[in-house]
């Protein structure tokens, strides 16, 4: 006990030689930091809180507890490509070709949409309608611009850029910051050709960052709301005794990784 | 419970003796005097009302607002001097928000006895309009430093900065929001006008620190925790910042294990914290202030709202 006071007191001196010029002030002398897990008796529910949710939560489980279909396996987003993205931007992109016929020989047409609009995970197993609205909660709708293929240049480069973002119906590979090896509907990518991009109000709107969306040749308001696509596909799909899958299948890969802007 | 405990056991394991016996009599004279003060954060809880589903493939039985109001509670019984503040994107990401736009969030944050929030970029996705018309729902304020709302319907509803005082400590807390421009549609910010946070900054940091005397200047900040580009974050502006000891940050959903400490321009640190998102984790720093001099120590844990007893 006498070592651990002498010991102090010591230190005592020390802090005090320290701050002894600064008399007004508080100073950081110490940091302690760890990482605490809570346990199950120290976060049971309060009770309380359970009745103010309570109303509220009947309300929307009557409309959100519905399965839509049942998933193969879980999905996330991740980069250069994901399942989650390779999912959402195919079944926008099929959805999207459903209502506006198009041949893609003659205009070529892909679906770009952005990792940050990817709001949660999917699980394995049964998705509920609640599961979809989690992902994608905004109301975004489907828009379908006319890009000149100077801006659809850029569009490429800024994928690359971005590391890898939600897209269907392109195959591309990402070498330090640029696009490489793009393909648009199986065809190699023509420097003379306007490109359709399908993709949300938000995003055309400049969201992102995607300035080079904001002057399109033209632009197509499909009057779909991207969660109501997943939704319709979802539904569709459970009827017809199928489930919900994706795989990885190299639509954006690294060829060589970008540089990090310093 | 007692992460102070818990840190002296691993301390005195991976250590030396002579390492832990000063600290540990250090500690126990200190606690005597000292006037603790614990600011509690959350950021981008994002209608979270409910615990992720165990099936979740990243969050599985993490998060909850009951939960973490029994969290709050136990803690607000231990502790005399309690800050709980959040750095914005309340709203948006259950269907919470799409059926009620943001009701219940206030009204639980408000049952939580939150001391203030500032905005987040999702905090505007009804719109200028969907804000104000949820703010009677919360009891505290908002405050945000750079962001002039003089030409919106939010004009006169926030405020740059608040004061506390604890035990004669005072804390000092402002706010940053995150350039709108490119992020959110402007048909939602309207004329919403985007302020440099880094001049802002300094402005309120040094208002609180050297005019208004506050032992502890808090920032709440909406603009991310770090950038491969150049764009500000919380630790760049840790890094040019003066007279801020504590940044709490949100907007990139960064999931520290402990809150980080950055010189800033003077050579002092600045401790910069943010717990994920969508409420997994409560941070939780201590602070110990000395009376008379009013020296402090610091203690940063994160505890995260889970069903599972370990220590990771």
């Amino acid at each position: 006990m006498k070592q651990k006071i002498y010991f102090a007191s010591i230190l005592l001196f020390f802090f005090s030689l320290i701050f002894s010029c600064q008399p007004k002030y508080s100073k950081l002398v110490k940091s302690e930091r760890a990482y605490v897990v809570i346990n199950d008796s120290t976060t049971t529910s309060d009770v309380r809180f359970d009745s103010l949710i309570a109303p509220y939560k009947r309300i929307i489980d009557a409309e959100m507890n519905e399965v839509l279909i049942i998933s193969e396996t879980p999905m996330v987003k991740d980069q250069p490509e994901g399942l989650l993205g390779n999912m959402v931007a195919d079944i926008v992109l099929k959805k999207t070709l459903e209502k506006l016929p198009i041949n893609v020989q003659e205009e070529p047409i892909f679906c770009v949409l952005n990792n940050g609009g990817l709001r949660t995970s999917l699980p394995q197993g049964e998705i509920t309608r609640r599961k979809i609205y989690e992902l994608m909660p905004f109301e975004n709708e489907i828009v379908v611009l006319t890009l000149s293929p100077e801006n659809a240049q850029e569009l490429m480069n800024y994928i690359a850029r971005s590391g890898g973002v939600p897209v269907a119906g392109i195959k591309m590979g990402i070498q330090k910051n640029e696009a490489v090896n793009i393909f648009v509907n199986n065809n190699p990518f023509d420097k003379n050709k306007n490109y359709k991009i399908v993709t949300s109000d938000y995003l055309a709107e400049g969201g992102d960052k995607m300035f080079f969306f904001k002057n399109p040749i033209n632009k197509e308001i499909v009057s779909l709301k991207i969660r109501d696509v997943l939704i319709e596909y979802m539904k569709e799909e459970h009827k017809k005794g199928n489930t919900l899958n994706a795989q990885k299948d190299g639509r954006i890969y690294i060829v060589e990784n970008n540089e990090i802007e310093k | 419970m007692n992460n102070r405990r818990i840190f002296l056991k691993q301390a005195l394991a991976a250590g030396t003796a002579i390492v832990a016996f000063p600290v540990d009599a250090l500690e126990s004279y200190y606690k005597k005097e000292l006037i603790k003060i614990t600011v509690l954060h959350t950021n981008d809880v994002h209608s979270h009302i409910e615990p992720f589903p165990a099936n979740d493939p990243k969050f599985g039985g993490l998060g909850g607002t009951s939960r973490r109001a029994a969290l709050i509670r136990k803690i607000r019984s231990e502790e005399k001097n309690v800050l709980l503040l959040d750095a914005g994107d309340v709203f948006q990401g259950t269907p919470y928000f799409n059926f009620f736009g943001g009701e219940l969030e206030f009204k639980i944050m408000s049952e939580m006895q939150y001391d203030a929030c500032t905005i987040g970029n999702h905090d505007f996705d009804n719109g200028i309009e969907g804000l104000v018309k949820m703010l009677p729902h919360a009891n505290f304020p908002f405050i945000c430093s750079n962001y002039d709302f003089s030409n919106t319907e939010m004009n006169n509803k926030t405020i740059q900065y608040k004061t506390f005082l604890y035990d004669g400590i005072k804390v000092g807390v402002f706010g940053l929001g995150v350039e709108l421009e490119g992020l959110v549609p402007k048909k939602l910010f309207k004329e919403t006008q985007y302020l440099d946070p880094v001049k802002q900054a300094a402005y309120q940091a040094h208002l609180l620190k050297k005019d208004l005397q506050c032992d502890l200047v808090i920032c709440l900040s909406h603009l991310g925790f770090r950038y491969q580009n150049k764009k500000i974050s919380d630790v760049e502006l840790a890094k040019r910042s003066k007279n801020i000891d504590l940044i709490i940050g949100g907007h990139t959903h960064t999931l520290l294990n402990e809150p980080l400490l950055y010189k800033n321009s003077d050579g002092k640190e600045v401790i910069v914290a943010q717990v994920g998102w969508a409420g997994i984790r409560l941070g939780k720093i201590d602070f110990y202030f000395e009376p008379k001099s009013k020296r402090k120590f610091v203690e940063g844990t994160s505890l995260v709202i889970d069903k599972n007893v370990s220590n990771a």
